[in-house]
């Protein structure tokens, strides 16, 4: 368990946090500025908060007045076991791809079946013999993973790892990210400016907007809350799904996917068509606002897609209607208050998704 | 080709630089990276004291060394009565002298060096659990070697030429300090020792050609190791796809 409550004063910045959380991957959202990057740097020990405690699994590893232990504590940086990836790779310059995985572990790399099922893990095998000068941007990022990760962390934090990448280069580390998150046990705060990212990596969120947090919970929660959906609303709201790949229609350009992990057939989307393999699992985007409710299945019309849903919650924000379905996995519908008015929709209501084809994008490849 | 005397200046002046440089790799490091790394009280003032040889005469910097380890002088005379050991008018006085002269080329240049290191990669390190000594033996002085090496070459070279404070300190005793600039010196002061004067500033021009040389190679071949700029290729990043 992690518990961080920290003040730190910039001088033109302040940073405020008091946030408490078991979650395995918490993904920590907000603009550029916002103080993501900042509380890393508090957590890892590299900067010093004006004021409060960190607590990691009942360690005290910063408390300024004593609360803990009655004496100030300040553990250093190099003794809080806590791994950091940065937006650069950070890579020792000097050293070997294999010197760089080792520098934070005490045994050799020979006859270490750990670090072995890591380096498969991260596809490193290749690379392990070349110098860190050596690297392209995605594979200096999946050492420098593979470096914070053998340094047997108690806690991973990811600070903006794939934002000096290009589109494609990211869609290509998340599914290391994600086979680390299902083999390794160790917990992780995956900093990220991009919710589509965060998403496909975990669905508890932690918000913070210019130094505040404005939201801590579950992603389906978060956006019922008037302060954390302008955030996210400001930068891409979005429902990010799992999908598997059942069959390709060549002569329409579109795929069928089936969502969530049931056969079910009302959980079929027609989609443009997808890069993957039949039987592959991609990760679709869908904006909230490119759904729309519908009392019951409509006829003769060019959406594609009626997917069969309960509603399992409804709020009214400002401008518009949030409206949760389950409709197999959760999915986040953003209508206007008039309809949702209009459709009297409430919690427990049985309710149609439609979702035009072309609103669906693949955001990754496998 | 060289006779006897020439051969014993060259060989002692070898000796009193690459002295002078051992004794002052350590705390000119030290000195470089507390210059380089922290913010402390006094820094300004420790920073104008290492740099005082750089702008005294050198005669002064050896009349200062004389008072204070002369035999007479306050730790001198304690080396003197207590362990029995005389510094001054040794090749050791020569050695400290040219030490003295060229600890603020040494420190300024592995400062530089430092300085150029980028403080993100030493974060990395110790959030990988390096302490602080860990990450200065194998972060920082790793990724200035280049610096590091440029200062032991300067301070190589002027500890050969160091001339106004051995004299004033070790004196000029052919055989024991009689290094290369002040045998020099002193043939160009008698009749006749036009040639093996001139024989001297050759082998002065050569050793210290060799040693700028040697520097700028093994330079040239750390900044290809560590990726640094400068190196071949404009220190670009040579990415594999």
């Amino acid at each position: 368990m992690i518990h961080v409550r920290v003040h730190l004063d910039r001088g033109d910045f302040a940073l405020d946090v008091d946030v408490q959380t078991r979650s395995r991957v918490t993904g920590l959202f907000g603009a550029s500025g916002a103080g993501k990057s900042a509380l890393i740097s508090l957590i890892a020990g590299l900067e010093r908060p004006s004021h409060g405690t960190i607590v990691v699994d009942g360690d005290v590893l910063f408390d300024s007045v004593g609360a803990h232990s009655r004496r100030p504590v300040d553990v250093p940086a190099c003794r809080r076991c806590i791994g950091v990836v940065f937006q650069e790779h950070r890579l020792f310059p000097h050293l070997s791809v294999k010197s760089n995985l080792m520098y934070g572990r005490a045994k050799r790399l020979r006859g270490d079946s750990e670090a072995g099922m890591i380096i498969d893990l991260l596809e490193l095998g290749p690379l392990l013999g070349r110098r860190a000068t050596q690297l392209s941007g995605g594979e200096g990022q999946r050492v420098a993973l593979g470096r914070a990760v053998l340094s047997r962390p108690r806690l991973l934090l990811l600070d903006e790892p794939l934002a000096s990448l290009d589109a494609r280069l990211k869609q290509q580390i998340i599914p290391y990210l994600q086979r680390l998150r299902d083999v390794t046990t160790v917990p992780m705060i995956y900093v990220s400016h991009d919710l589509g990212e965060i998403l496909q990596l975990t669905d508890h969120l932690l918000i913070l907007d210019r130094g505040r947090m404005v939201g801590h919970g579950r992603f389906t929660d978060l956006v019922h809350d008037d302060a954390a959906l302008a955030v996210v609303h400001e930068r891409g709201l979005r429902n990010v799904l799992a999908a598997r790949v059942l069959q390709h229609i060549p002569g329409d350009g579109v795929s069928v996917v089936q969502i969530g992990k049931t056969t079910d057939p009302g959980r079929r989307l027609i989609v443009p068509r997808i890069e993957a393999g039949e039987g592959q699992t991609v990760m679709l985007s869908i904006q909230p606002w490119d759904v729309a409710l519908a009392a019951e299945s409509v006829h003769a019309v060019s959406i594609q897609n009626q997917i069969p849903g309960t509603v399992t919650r409804a709020t009214m924000h400002e401008r518009s209607a949030i409206v949760e379905v389950d409709a197999g996995e959760s999915l986040i519908v953003e209508v206007s208050k008039r309809s949702a008015a209009a459709l009297k929709i409430a919690a427990g209501q049985p309710i149609v998704c439609l979702i035009k084809a072309n609103a669906i994008r693949q955001i990754n490849r496998p | 080709m060289l006779t006897s005397e020439e051969w014993s200046a060259l060989c002692l002046s070898l000796r009193v630089a690459l002295w002078s440089v051992t004794i002052m790799i350590v705390p000119g490091v030290g000195c470089a990276w507390l210059l380089a790394r922290k913010r402390f009280y006094g820094r300004v003032l420790l920073d104008a004291l290492i740099h005082l040889p750089l702008v005294l005469p050198p005669v002064v910097v050896g009349y200062l060394l004389l008072l204070s380890l002369g035999r007479r002088g306050w730790i001198g005379g304690w080396l003197h009565n207590a362990m029995g050991i005389d510094i001054a008018f040794t090749w050791m006085a020569a050695a400290l002298a040219a030490a003295v002269m060229g600890f603020p080329l040494l420190v300024r240049s592995v400062r530089l060096g430092i300085e150029l290191v980028d403080t993100r990669i030493e974060q990395a390190a110790r959030t990988l659990g390096a302490g602080p000594f860990r990450v200065f033996v194998t972060v920082t002085l790793p990724l200035s070697l280049p610096g590091l090496l440029t200062g032991l070459v300067l301070a190589f070279a002027r500890s050969l030429g160091e001339f106004g404070a051995t004299i004033t300190f070790a004196g000029n005793i052919e055989g024991v300090t009689r290094t290369l600039p002040t045998a020099i010196y002193t043939y160009s002061q008698v009749p006749g020792g036009d040639a093996p004067a001139m024989r001297l500033v050759l082998i002065s021009i050569i050793v210290s050609f060799a040693a700028l040389i040697c520097s700028e190679l093994m330079a040239r071949h750390i900044r290809r190791q560590i990726g640094a700029p400068g190196a071949e290729g404009g220190g670009a990043r040579r990415v594999r796809a």
